[in-house]
């Protein structure tokens, strides 16, 4: 067998995110072998550049097709090597698994995970930018309240302001999009990074706070200790254990994979049931664990 | 008091159930990732949550 792995990500940015722990480990298992990663958005890219794991990272989209074929036809026809097709939702994980995600994608690889944390690597440059611009605030938040994949995953726009209103001793910087919804309040760099330098402003920010999002995911990346809005996602699944993941567990959730794009029939409550004061009261808790772990590190 | 039985057997009934379709469930884990079958998650699923309910139902019934 050739000493290579040729991987795959399928889906969105959040989900290439989770592959990282498994790359890791298919590294650490296998270091004789060379690991290709093929990406078919930028995004995937952002994720996996720098990344010490990844030998290879290769443009798989339409135009740059042709510099692979004669790789592509190798294991697609005559099957020479071992690709890693990791299609990890092709059945859904609410349906029948109990484990996370990161646990999923560990078994498509067939590793063992030492560390089920989430691998992002940034340049001495886009960190050095990351401080400068955080510098001359205090006490950072980051929201990210929007998410591509389902409109319900978001919580009233209202509750965000209101959360802003309630906690004025807090900087909150909204990232994301420019045509997501803009919080009044918040400091608006929404469409003022590129990605990698969003990811990298969450590195040096004091906290998190957000909706089930591939921002939400990083935070996992650097131990941040965040708040996640949970509804129609579970997480059992999607959550991280360095954030507070606040979840409702209604009794129609999860519903993410049966109603995908589609908007809530029952009104949303699974959302509409978390609260203002829910989310500050979390805040305010991981702010004091993430001040404790600062002060400590002064010591 | 009859009405109670029958709730109590009920409930047996759809307890049963929910174990054959955990059953069910560890049977379809046990095989290789890709070669589970979509179509058997999507029902095993299904039935699990109405099943799942069912017995929540039943319970506050009886306890009622």
């Amino acid at each position: 067998m050739s000493k290579k792995f040729e991987i795959f990500p399928c889906g969105g940015i959040g989900d290439t995110m989770i592959i990282t722990p498994s790359v890791k480990a298919l590294k650490e298992t296998h270091p004789d072998h060379k690991i290709i990663v093929y990406y078919k958005q930028n995004g995937q890219k952002d994720v996996f550049l720098n990344n010490p794991n990844v030998d290879s990272l290769r443009d798989f989209r339409k135009m740059s097709f042709w510099r692979y074929y004669y790789r592509l036809s190798s294991f697609f026809i005559r099957k020479k090597t071992d690709p890693f097709v990791v299609l990890f939702q092709h059945i859904p994980p609410s349906w029948i698994y109990k484990v996370h995600v990161i646990d999923i994608v560990a078994e498509i690889f067939k590793v063992k995970l030492k560390s089920r944390k989430i691998e992002l690597f940034f340049t001495k440059d886009e960190e050095n930018r990351a401080k400068q611009a955080l510098k001359p605030f205090k006490n950072t938040v980051i929201m990210h309240i929007h998410s591509k994949s389902s409109q319900n995953h978001h919580w009233e726009l209202e509750n965000w302001e209101e959360l802003i209103k309630q906690l004025p001793d807090y900087t909150f910087i909204q990232l994301g999009l420019k045509t997501e919804p803009e919080v009044k309040g918040a400091l608006d760099w929404r469409g003022k990074t590129l990605f990698r330098e969003a990811l990298c402003l969450l590195k040096y920010a004091d906290s998190f706070v957000g909706v089930d999002s591939n921002m939400a995911h990083a935070t996992n990346a650097f131990d941040m200790p965040g708040v996640v809005l949970f509804g129609d996602s579970s997480p059992v699944h999607w959550g991280k254990p360095n954030n507070i993941n606040i979840y409702k567990e209604v009794e129609c959730s999860p519903c993410y994979y049966e109603l995908w794009h589609e908007r809530c029939p029952y009104g949303h409550e699974c959302m509409k049931l978390i609260t203002v004061e829910d989310v500050k009261k979390a805040l305010i808790q991981q702010m004091n664990r993430r001040l404790k772990e600062k002060n400590k590190l002064i010591l | 008091m009859k009405l109670k039985e029958e709730v109590i057997e009920k409930i047996i009934f759809v307890e049963k159930k929910i174990e054959i379709i955990d059953a069910a469930i560890s049977k379809e884990l046990t095989k290789s990732f890709f070669m589970r079958s979509k179509s058997v998650c999507r029902f095993l699923y299904i039935e699990k949550k109405i099943y799942t309910r069912l017995h929540k139902e039943l319970k506050w019934i009886l306890n009622e």
